[in-house]
């Protein structure tokens, strides 16, 4: 070796001899820390396992891991229980679910073809209650020169109601593409509804076609709400006696009457749930409410507004309650 | 909604006061169908009734359809009697 390696070496060595000395007072200090632990580990478990033995012999304490034993059992029942009131809520949810879809998928929201198609106005809004209700609008072209429009509401809820809305829909469409007269149409559907109608639901109707030439609309109503008609004087209900419902009795026969409906002048449909819709304290919107609301818009406002001025109207009248009923309303101008 | 039931011979007679709709329906009917029960002569008064959604008419249907003619309505308030008017059921139930 030469002197800069020999120098260089008796630099390192020290420190060598240093980092040594400190791994192995670290070595040593960690199993003494070990052995400690270890000890004070097996005095505790020894503690424990006297303490344990000794809970069964004392009354108070005997008591309290009896509880434990009650409360473990109910425990588990308050879980099965859940499981089970969870499972079923899941099931009624989803059928309500169906119900939803089959009602909503089924109304016609093609305004803006139908306006085009014949240079009028026209709008309608559902609002599903917390139920599905079974309500339903319905507008249609029937030949070249006339419109069909329909507003009923199906008696009862859920899924069997979204069902009969769906067949009673679709019969009433069906045969009033045919012609005739309303009270025609409604006597022949109401046939086929009272056959196989166990549950004993009902659907109340109103049935309107209008002749494009002249603007005289024929109509006919099956226990359904007063139709209301704008113009320029303002909004007025046109209040009659009805026929009965649909699917209640074979046999019964309905009445057409008519109603002029000139250029800019409106016919507004909707089902109960606009009158019938409460507030906190009780009260009911009623038609007093709607003719209220109609009396504040123009006549001349587009359909979509005035439908959207009254449900706006009956959600702020209803301030939080829970509507039990469908809300539906449809508006044509011509 | 309250109901009173009275039995005078072979009579039920169950007088409605208040208002029937949505809330209470499932309830209106249990106790019409009990009340109802075995009777010869059912009779519903309706003096204090005030107000029926077409919930409580299906109940009122119902009732009609199972009693048939033993079934009867009386003393129909101005309110209620425009509701069956409305609805068309002046013209299916069995009123005094």
């Amino acid at each position: 070796m030469n002197s800069t390696q020999s120098s260089a070496w008796s630099a390192l060595l020290p420190m060598l001899v240093f980092m040594v000395i400190f791994l192995c007072v670290l070595v040593i200090s960690a199993v003494i820390c070990y052995r400690i632990l270890a000890a004070r580990y097996a005095d505790i478990r020894q503690e424990l396992s006297d303490t344990t033995a000794s809970f069964t012999s004392e009354d108070e304490i005997g008591d309290l891991t009896k509880s434990f034993g009650t409360m473990e059992k109910a425990l588990r029942k308050y879980i099965k229980d859940l499981t089970e009131v969870t499972a079923e809520k899941e099931r009624i949810s989803a059928e309500l679910d169906v119900a939803t879809r089959i009602q909503s998928d089924m109304l016609p929201t093609d305004f803006e073809a139908f306006r085009h198609a014949h240079a009028c106005d026209i709008h309608a809004s559902m609002i599903p209650a917390r139920e599905v209700g079974g309500d339903f609008y319905d507008f249609f072209t029937v030949d070249e020169g006339h419109l069909g429009f329909v507003m009923a509401d199906v008696s009862g809820k859920g899924v069997p109601a979204a069902l009969f809305m769906a067949i009673s829909k679709a019969l009433i469409r069906q045969r009033a593409m045919e012609g005739g007269l309303p009270s025609q149409i409604l006597a022949d559907v109401n046939e086929q509804l009272c056959l196989d109608n166990k549950e004993l639901l009902f659907v109340t109707v109103w049935l309107g076609i209008l002749d494009l030439a002249t603007g005289t609309l024929t109509y006919a109503n099956a226990g359904h709400e007063y139709p209301v008609v704008g113009g320029k004087g303002g909004f007025s209900a046109i209040e009659e006696e009805n026929d009965p419902p649909l699917a209640i009795s074979s046999g019964l026969e309905y009445t057409d009457r008519t109603l002029q409906i000139d250029a800019g002048e409106s016919l507004i449909l909707y089902t109960d749930g606009i009158p019938e819709a409460k507030n906190p304290a009780g009260e009911r919107f009623g038609m007093d409410g709607l003719m209220s609301i109609l009396s504040s818009v123009s006549p001349e406002a587009p359909c979509s507004e005035v439908i959207n001025s009254v449900t706006t109207a009956v959600d702020t009248f209803a301030g939080g309650v829970t509507p039990f009923d469908d809300i539906t309303i449809l508006m044509y101008r011509r | 909604m309250e109901l009173l039931k009275k039995v005078e011979n072979n009579t039920v007679i169950v007088e409605v006061s208040g208002e029937v709709d949505g809330s209470n329906v499932k309830e209106f009917e249990t106790a019409l169908r009990n009340d109802s029960e075995g009777a010869e002569c059912f009779i519903i008064d309706l003096k204090d009734l005030h107000y029926v959604s077409s919930a409580g008419l299906r109940t009122f249907l119902l009732m009609q359809k199972k009693m048939g003619k033993n079934m009867k309505i009386r003393n129909v308030g101005r309110e209620v009697m425009d509701i069956f008017s409305i609805t068309g059921f002046v013209k299916l139930l069995n009123i005094e």
